[in-house]
């Protein structure tokens, strides 16, 4: 355990200190050197969560190896990665001798927790974050190799991300998560306005911040309440505690009531309590899932993301696509046994997430900005993940996680270097035909796209094949079409969005002479995360000597098996309440058949319109009208936004504004006047003449002289 | 018996005020000489009677009397006079005869001083400072002549009040109060060998008071060249020729 | 020997030194003010040795000899800033300084 431990430490300290040191000599010493630090930052910190993967690993390997290791063996094993890792204490919250011992007596702690979950984002993360950098390297500078300006600061911003991401995916209890959260907020804002002399970034800097805010406040409540509820925030107590309400047994409670004694001291009333906690565990998942809207983008709160393609693509990539956005399914993966706890909170992640990826991927179809085509993409795709959520899969939410990250990271690189090199032109009918200039962009992002479709054996194919799987097996069918359709939808933009930038005729944005590649800087983690798109989908198949898909792949390998014993909690409430929602995952090979055939259809009809017929879809756009309008304009979200709350907002900014000008003000004009009404009453006895003053103190003299001889009265 | 010397004292300080006022430089005045002879006259009267009233068995006090009218009364006209020549001249008028006064009053050394350094000294820096200035003034007596300052005065209605009430305040509690009894005899030593005593008391008891006087006239003079023999560039901004007497009719009373 | 009373030699005094008072308020000339203010000096050097003579010691005596010290002082100090002053303003009247607007 101290080896692990001492490994967490150092993995967010690395890219924390490259971000340090750029951030202090990057300006004056490093300057166009400064990427060294923070590659080798997060690049070491991605060897050491390989250890600390192995070290997972070998503590799975027992439970997975079966035959020779005894349950009881494996137990012992898990229960050792479930366990918080303190590393100091933080502050006091209460000592409160009454509330009996917790916690070391009143003491918040900053703790890290590593388990198979952490073990993934952190890889996550790293790896993408390790590509996103490098690719940096060569995205922010200009075409002679000079970097822009900015350019350090823009690496130790980096750098303070995946520090951030660090902290967020280590937390081994909720304050520790609370803080990662907001400073990845922090470093999302100060990423989206790199180019703070733009306005828009920087109003799209300040509007990600403050959507950000309004789920942040309910996920602060949400905290709030597992204290006032549980008396702890560490993960693993909390956890137990919900499991333990939730798998409550009338018959035989000793063990609950030991729990209960035991972590919350010997006076409360395990009763009492579990009355408490099935009152508020509602509540407190839906107050957590807040917060995860926001972070993730889910409808209402996703009118952030769109806007946040101001910042650099780069950050596009990392941030608002592969891991921050991602936050918000950690967060109720890592918490799903207190999701599981609360049938409604399910649903309503279900819907929210099914709502989003379908809305969001109508928008998608409609849109000409690269960037924003891949953010609502993006959206899209996190409605899947909660989707999934929402229905049970945990594992296959996180799974689509880990593959969507590759894709979509590669998507945006891609979008990036196109970007690059047509001079900052990102809309996609001002220029076409890219694929012979740009043949190693065209062919990863082709790769990719074709993984964002679901084009059979690419990674996304199994992932959300598995999500879509087991919405339809949630006892609500709706979920599943919805997912299918939306399938379809992500084919069809996905390659409309392809051929026009990459087929078709050969044509370059105004002023753009010539395109050409950004070099290996931006190349190489091309290559590496379309390697990733086709392959990261392996980690969570197996292969089977027949009767599988194609008769060799079975969905639920290794990835599965390797995040079970993290779910397995909730899996468990689950199966309890519903056993339809549990059971694993096999069969359903007609469906990948069918949403194979569905990507495929996408794909096909997409290329057919966009190279061999491109009038018809204006045809379409054209004859549809409103519904056109309505998707072309986002369905007026920001519109509504914009009078719902803005311009009440404003309003009552301006009425504030009135009354203090004009009642305050004049409060304090009468206020200043009386002096200076005094003053102009005294001034005309002070005229600089010596002789009056003189003739004052006099008369002040004689009034004196008097009193003294004859006294006042 | 002290009432009445109240009354005569506040007498003789209003019909003086009264004087002052008359007799106080202002220009287009109507000729109240007469008026201003009588108030005169009347406060002199009357001062004559108070004095009499306090020191009636005092043996030379007809020749203090005359002295003191003759300190007041050249101490009324020096404020009173346009031309600061004369009114030095008449600065000259009350130093003597205050000194003469203190000679009276046994006080031989310091009388002797007050000429000395009055009249001697302090006087000539005046008349040097008048001359320095006022040249083309000097020589004749018209009143027409004198500079438009010194043709008017500054608020003389409440000046005079002002000062004259401090006068009869501060007279009125020396005639009213009841000091301790006056020990002729005893005053009388002090006058013997005045000067002898008053050193030894000077080098003994307040030496160094005596010191520290020295060492103040010393910084004065230092002074008094540093702030003197400094170049200043003469105001050119500075609007000297106002219209006559305006600056000070406009002056609202305080 | 017949000495002069204390009474009336504070009496002459007092009367002359509201002269001074009334001179040093009245007058515009700068010279004749400071002139006042010698007069003023006059007037409490009279009633000092008026006082020492009550008290049948030379203490008021002493005390008015370090009045003309301090009235030495003034005329010097005065008369000095009294030049300055006309040189910067060409001319000794006390209301040329009044520069405030009131």
């Amino acid at each position: 355990m101290e080896n692990l431990k001492t490994l967490a430490i150092l993995i967010p300290i690395l890219p924390l200190v490259s971000m340090l040191l750029v951030g202090a000599i990057g300006l004056r010493i490093l300057k166009s050197r400064s990427h060294w630090l923070v590659i080798s930052g997060v690049g070491g910190s991605l060897v050491l969560a390989s250890l600390i993967l192995g070290d997972v690993l070998s503590h799975s390997a027992r439970d997975a190896g079966a035959a020779h290791v005894t349950e009881a063996e494996s137990a012992v094993g898990n229960a050792a990665l479930s366990k918080s890792i303190p590393l100091y204490d933080w502050f006091v919250v209460e000592a409160d001798p009454a509330q009996g011992a917790r916690e070391s007596a009143g003491w918040l702690q900053m703790t890290f927790r590593v388990d198979q979950l952490t073990c993934v984002m952190l890889m996550t993360v790293l790896t993408v974050g390790l590509m996103v950098v490098i690719y940096s390297t060569g995205y922010m500078r200009d075409h002679h190799g000079h970097a822009e300006r900015g350019y350090e600061r823009f690496f130790a911003f980096l750098g303070l991300f995946v520090f951030s991401m660090c902290m967020l995916v280590l937390a081994g209890n909720f304050l520790v998560l609370y803080m990662g959260w907001e400073l990845v907020g922090l470093s999302s804002f100060l990423l989206i306005g790199h180019y703070y002399q733009k306005p828009e970034a920087a109003k799209a800097a300040r509007k990600a911040f403050i959507v950000n805010r309004v789920g942040d406040f309910g996920f602060a409540i949400g905290i709030w309440l597992i204290y006032l509820t549980f008396g702890t925030l560490d993960y693993q107590r909390v956890f137990d505690l919900v499991a333990g309400v939730a798998n409550f047994d009338a018959h035989s409670h000793q063990a609950f009531d030991a729990l209960v004694h035991s972590t919350l001291g010997a006076n409360v009333n395990p009763m009492d309590f579990k009355i408490l906690v099935e009152s508020r565990i509602t509540w407190i998942a839906l107050l957590l899932f807040c917060g995860a809207m926001g972070k993730s983008a889910q409808f209402p709160l996703h009118v952030w993301l769109p806007d946040a393609m101001e910042g650099p693509t780069p950050v596009s990539a990392l941030i608002h696509a592969a891991t921050m956005v991602t936050a918000g399914v950690y967060l109720v993966a890592r918490c799903s046994v207190i999701f599981a706890s609360s049938e409604i909170a399910m649903w309503f992640v279900a819907t929210i997430g099914a709502a989003t990826a379908f809305f969001a991927a109508t928008i998608a179809l409609t849109q000409f900005d690269m960037k924003r085509i891949l953010a609502y993409s993006t959206l899209s795709q996190l409605g899947y993940m909660f989707l999934g959520l929402g229905v049970g899969a945990f594992d296959s939410s996180v799974f689509h996680l880990f593959t969507h990250a590759f894709f979509k990271a590669c998507l945006f690189l891609g979008a990036g270097s196109v970007m690059h090199a047509m001079g900052g032109v990102i809309d996609i009918r001002k220029f076409s035909g890219l694929r012979r200039q740009m043949p190693v962009t065209h062919a990863t992002f082709l790769i990719s796209s074709l993984a964002l479709a679901g084009f059979p054996l690419l990674s996304a194919f199994w992932s959300k094949d598995e999500i879509i799987h087991a919405a339809f097996e949630s006892g609500f069918p709706l979920f599943g079409w919805i997912g299918l359709i939306t399938a379809a939808l992500t084919a069809f933009y996905t390659f409309r969005m392809v051929a026009m930038a990459f087929w078709g005729q050969e044509r370059m944005a105004p002023g753009v002479e010539h395109a050409h590649e950004g070099g290996a800087w931006m190349n190489f983690p091309l290559i590496f995360l379309a390697v990733g798109a086709i392959g990261a989908g392996y980690f969570g198949v197996h292969m089977v000597s027949g009767g599988g898909f194609l008769g060799v792949f079975e969905p639920h390998g290794a990835f599965h098996h390797f995040l079970e014993p993290v779910i397995a909690s909730a899996k468990g409430i689950l199966s309890g309440h519903g056993a339809e929602h549990a059971v694993a995952h096999a069969g359903g090979h007609t469906l990948m058949y069918v949403s194979a055939l569905i990507a495929i259809g996408g794909i096909l009809l997409a290329s057919y319109l966009y190279t061999k017929r491109p009038t018809i879809p204006f045809a379409i756009a054209a004859a549809s009208g409103s519904l056109h309008r309505l998707l072309y304009n986002k369905y007026y979200v920001d519109e509504i936004y914009d009078a719902v709350f803005v311009q009440p907002l404003r309003r009552l900014g301006r009425f504030c504004f009135g009354v203090d000008r004009n009642f305050i003000n004049a409060i304090l004009y009468v206020l200043g006047n009386i002096p200076r009404a005094i003053g102009f009453g005294l001034r005309s006895g002070q005229q600089g003449a010596m002789q009056g003053y003189a003739l004052g103190m006099i008369i002040g003299i004689v009034a004196l002289i008097w009193i003294v001889l004859n006294g006042v009265g | 018996m002290t009432d009445t010397l109240v009354y005569l004292a506040y007498a003789v300080a209003a019909a003086g005020a009264a004087g002052v006022y008359l007799g106080l430089p202002r220009e287009s005045k109507p000729d109240r000489r007469g008026l201003l002879v009588i108030m005169a006259a009347v406060s002199a009267g009357v001062f004559c009677l108070v004095m009499h009233r306090i020191m009636g068995d005092a043996a030379n006090h007809v020749a203090f009397v005359v002295l003191s009218l003759f300190a007041i009364g050249g101490a009324a006209r020096m404020i009173t006079h346009p031309k600061p020549v004369y009114s030095a001249v008449y600065f000259i008028i009350v130093i003597l005869s205050t000194a003469a006064m203190l000679v009276l009053a046994g006080a031989e050394f310091l009388g002797l001083v007050l000429v000395a350094v009055y009249a001697g000294a302090i006087l000539v820096t005046y008349a040097f400072v008048i001359m320095l200035s006022q040249q083309s003034t000097m020589h004749s007596d018209h009143f027409r002549n004198a500079l438009d300052y010194d043709r008017s005065s500054r608020e003389p209605a409440w000046t005079v009040i002002a000062g004259f009430v401090l006068s009869a305040t501060i007279a009125g509690m020396i005639v009213q109060r009841s000091w301790p009894s006056f020990d002729a005899a005893r005053a009388a030593k002090t006058a013997e060998h005045n000067t002898l005593r008053l050193g030894e008391l000077l080098m003994t008891d307040m030496a160094v008071s005596v010191e520290l006087a020295a060492v103040l006239l010393l910084v004065a003079m230092v002074g008094a060249i540093a702030i003197a023999r400094k170049r200043i560039p003469h105001d050119e901004t500075f609007e000297t020729r106002r219209p006559l007497g305006e600056s000070g009719r406009t002056a609202p009373p305080y | 020997m017949n000495l002069a009373t204390p009474q009336a030699l504070m009496l002459v005094g007092a009367l002359i030194f509201g002269l001074g008072v009334i001179g040093f308020l009245a007058r515009r000339n700068m010279i004749v003010m400071f002139l006042s203010t010698e007069i003023m000096f006059q007037g409490v050097l009279v009633n000092l040795v008026g006082m020492g003579l009550l008290h049948g010691n030379l203490q008021g005596q002493a005390m008015g000899l370090f009045v003309l010290v301090i009235a030495a002082v003034e005329a010097g100090l005065g008369l000095a800033i009294v030049v300055m002053m006309y040189r910067r303003r060409g001319t000794l009247d006390a209301e040329s300084w009044r520069t405030m607007r009131g």
